[in-house]
């Protein structure tokens, strides 16, 4: 048998589509010919390099773009079903088929014109279905929407009830996409499990770019399951969806997110984070108390269980001040204190950890916070190298109106988030005591609060903050443990909630939504 | 290791309520082939953009084919055929292979590596680039059956369902496709 009979049996070999006595005959000249043999070889390393490619991921975008152009399809062959279903006789159908025509070129005729009413058009997931909580709801209109009139309209009702905090924070993950003219709201863990969910857009708060209201919409119901989506492995996180950033709200509303990296893991933009968007002109931030948890913890906090960095105390200008040798601002006029972070020169090149990769850097990188290290050269270049391992402290949380507070027990820190464009954090020292003013109380309106304790300390003694965050949210604060690990640029900060925080040197924040959570 | 085509009862149930108009059944549908439709497009095309639209458009006409379908309707070989066709039609429609930059890094990755073949190797995103450029340069016909067989892992027979062929046609184009991409793959690696 010569070679170029031979050649069609190696590649149906690879295909396991021989006869016992063709495989025979291929096994015994290619065991002689060294010309057949390569090309075996050859063969065999082109499927192993095709299956090693990468399997690329559809864009978010794809699923609303794709439901938005069925829906009428669908409608039209709900219509027929429908027709089918009841009967109707042929003479009839004509007649409705003559009417529908006769509407349809009415809408035609009205939809050229740019004062068509938007409308919104489709719902993923359909209406009435049970979802993931880790889901994303997507409304999609029929044309360009004012984007913060409709983020302003969002009205969510839930079984069981959710708290102001809840919803804010729910309405607070809507994201427009202008491409799809489609609103995404939830995702990541945005939507409670095991709960009934109405969600409105209020037509008299939606309008399209040319101020024409929204037509009225049907309510959308949806329940949740109760199955909450495992934190997967790193390899898992890496198989699952990408970590997201969270568009934060400014005070009108107007969502701004707090990364301008895309969705796509791989698409995050490798440049540092933007310089600091500290105000210059900001008044140093005055801070005597101390912030005490709702709940504190029943065991006192322990000691940083990393190696104190050189705290670093700065006023809050565009480029923080050399660090000095104060480990602690000067009570009772301390500044805002920057992370914990190191004076050590950045270093952009940080390999991004893999399981056996971690040892590349000084100090390990995992869980959430390794899938996002890994995932976004964004934050491993903003970031720089981990200066400690990562720590579970005490901690609290209570979210305002434009922004968070978070007290972190171990260093007695409390950090002030800015839901601004950067996002923009602030650390105060930690000096309330017990026997000082509580604060607190309901605040000027329905689901406003005045912050109590060490969180109301900074809140009042400060304009700045106090203007920038609005009221709390809650009446007390959220007691719970805190994730944090240093980095040679800032730190990572998580608490249970699904969302991992990079808070870089620099003054700028960044949210991102925790797949794993 | 082959991937079977092989509709299970489920996807018969859901085929029977998206004829019938229960969208929730489509959106199923969607949900378990979108990303094994877009990858397929992605590395017959090169590009995402040219594999966003004609994942839409495979989806597109699938729901309103949906009618038109039998009860024992396979539906990956279906999306398959239709996004073949779809990719084909492009293909020919610009008459020559497009060579966009190869995006592959732009993308999301659910993995590097295929937990059903421990054959398989990591390849560097420099090997990538160039099996795309091979992918790219290669005949339409044998491209699609090679993306089917050694990317997808689909056997002959389901190829040939796909590309409306007979079985002993698959094996020829896969003859042609192997000494075809190995011979692009030659002449590219010798330029680098």
């Amino acid at each position: 048998m010569d070679c170029r009979a031979v050649r069609p049996l190696i590649s149906a070999y690879m295909d396991s589509d021989l006869t016992p006595a063709e495989l025979r005959a291929m096994q015994a000249h290619v065991a002689t010919c060294p010309d057949c043999a390569a090309l075996l070889d050859g063969y065999r390393q082109t499927r192993s390099l095709l299956r090693a490619l990468p399997q690329p991921l559809p864009p978010a975008r794809l699923r609303p773009a794709v439901f938005a152009a069925a829906t009428p399809a669908y409608r039209r062959r709900a219509f027929f079903i429908m027709l089918g279903q009841r009967g109707l006789t042929a003479g009839a159908i004509a007649v409705v088929l003559i009417a529908a025509l006769f509407t349809a070129s009415l809408f035609l005729r009205t939809a050229t014109n740019s004062n068509v009413p938007p409308q919104l058009v489709a719902v993923d997931p359909p209406p009435g279905v049970s979802v993931s909580p880790g889901q994303p709801v997507r409304l999609t209109f029929n044309k360009p929407m004012d984007e913060l009139s409709v983020k302003n309209a969002i009205v969510i009702d839930a079984d069981p009830p959710l708290s102001q905090q809840e919803r804010v924070q729910l309405v607070q993950t809507a994201q427009w996409d202008d491409k799809t003219n489609t609103l995404t709201i939830g995702g990541g863990y945005g939507f409670q499990p095991d709960h009934d969910y109405t969600i409105r857009i209020d037509p008299a708060k939606a309008h399209d770019r040319a101020n024409t209201p929204l037509e009225v919409a049907p309510a959308i119901a949806f329940s949740t399951s109760n199955v909450v989506p495992a934190n997967p492995s790193p390899t898992a996180l890496a198989a699952g969806p990408p970590f997201t950033p969270t568009p934060v709200v400014t005070p009108t509303g107007t969502v701004a997110p707090t990364a301008t990296e895309p969705a796509a893991i791989a698409a995050v933009s490798p440049t540092p984070p933007a310089t600091s968007a500290l105000p210059v002109t900001a008044p140093a931030p005055t801070v005597t108390a101390t912030p005490k948890p709702a709940n504190p913890p029943t065991n006192p906090p322990p000691a940083s269980q990393e190696p104190p960095a050189p705290a670093r105390t700065a006023t809050p200008t565009p480029q923080p001040p050399a660090p000095t040798a104060t480990p602690e601002p000067p009570a009772p006029t301390a500044t805002a204190v920057l992370p914990t972070a190191t004076t050590a020169p950045p270093t952009a090149t940080a390999a991004p950890p893999t399981p056996t990769a971690a040892p590349q850097l000084p100090y390990p990188v995992v869980g959430s916070f390794g899938t996002l290290y890994q995932a976004s050269p964004k934050v491993r270049d903003g970031l720089g190298l981990p200066s400690g391992t990562v720590a579970t402290a005490p901690g609290a949380y209570l979210a305002f109106e434009r922004g968070a507070m978070f007290w972190r027990g171990d260093t007695k820190t409390i950090y002030v988030l800015f839901y601004e464009q950067p996002g923009v954090w602030y650390a105060f020292a930690d000096n309330w005591t017990d026997g000082m003013d509580p604060g607190g109380g309901a605040g000027p309106a329905a689901g406003q609060f005045y912050p109590k304790r060490g969180f109301g300390k900074v809140w009042r003694e400060n304009e700045d903050v106090r203007n920038r965050l609005g009221y709390a949210l809650a009446a007390d604060e959220t007691a719970g443990p805190l994730t944090i690990q240093p980095f040679d640029h800032g730190l990572l900060l998580a608490r249970d909630a699904g969302y991992v925080y990079v808070l870089y040197s620099n003054g700028v924040f960044e949210r991102y939504q925790d797949p794993g959570k | 290791m082959e991937r079977s085509l092989v509709m299970t009862t489920e996807e018969a149930a859901w085929v029977a309520r998206a004829k019938a108009g229960d969208q929730t059944a489509f959106a199923e549908i969607f949900a378990r082939y979108e990303r094994r439709i877009y990858a397929f497009v992605y590395r017959m095309m090169g590009n995402a953009d040219d594999a966003f639209d004609l994942t839409q458009e495979t989806f597109l006409k699938a729901y309103r084919a949906l009618d038109k379908t039998d009860e024992e309707l396979n539906v990956n070989a279906w999306l398959h055929r239709i996004a073949s066709n779809a990719c084909m039609d492009v293909l020919r429609r610009r008459q020559r292979i497009r060579w966009l930059p190869w995006e592959g890094a732009k993308h999301e990755r659910s993995s590097t590596r295929r937990e059903d073949d421990p054959e398989e190797t990591l390849i560097g995103d420099e090997t990538q680039q160039l099996v795309g450029k091979v992918l790219a340069q290669m005949s339409p016909r044998n491209r699609q059956a090679m993306v089917l067989r050694e990317y997808e892992g689909l056997s002959c027979e389901d190829i040939g369902e796909i590309m409306g062929v007979s079985r002993s046609a698959v094996k020829s184009i896969l003859f042609r496709g192997r000494d075809e991409f190995r011979r692009i793959y030659q002449q590219l690696e010798g330029q680098r």
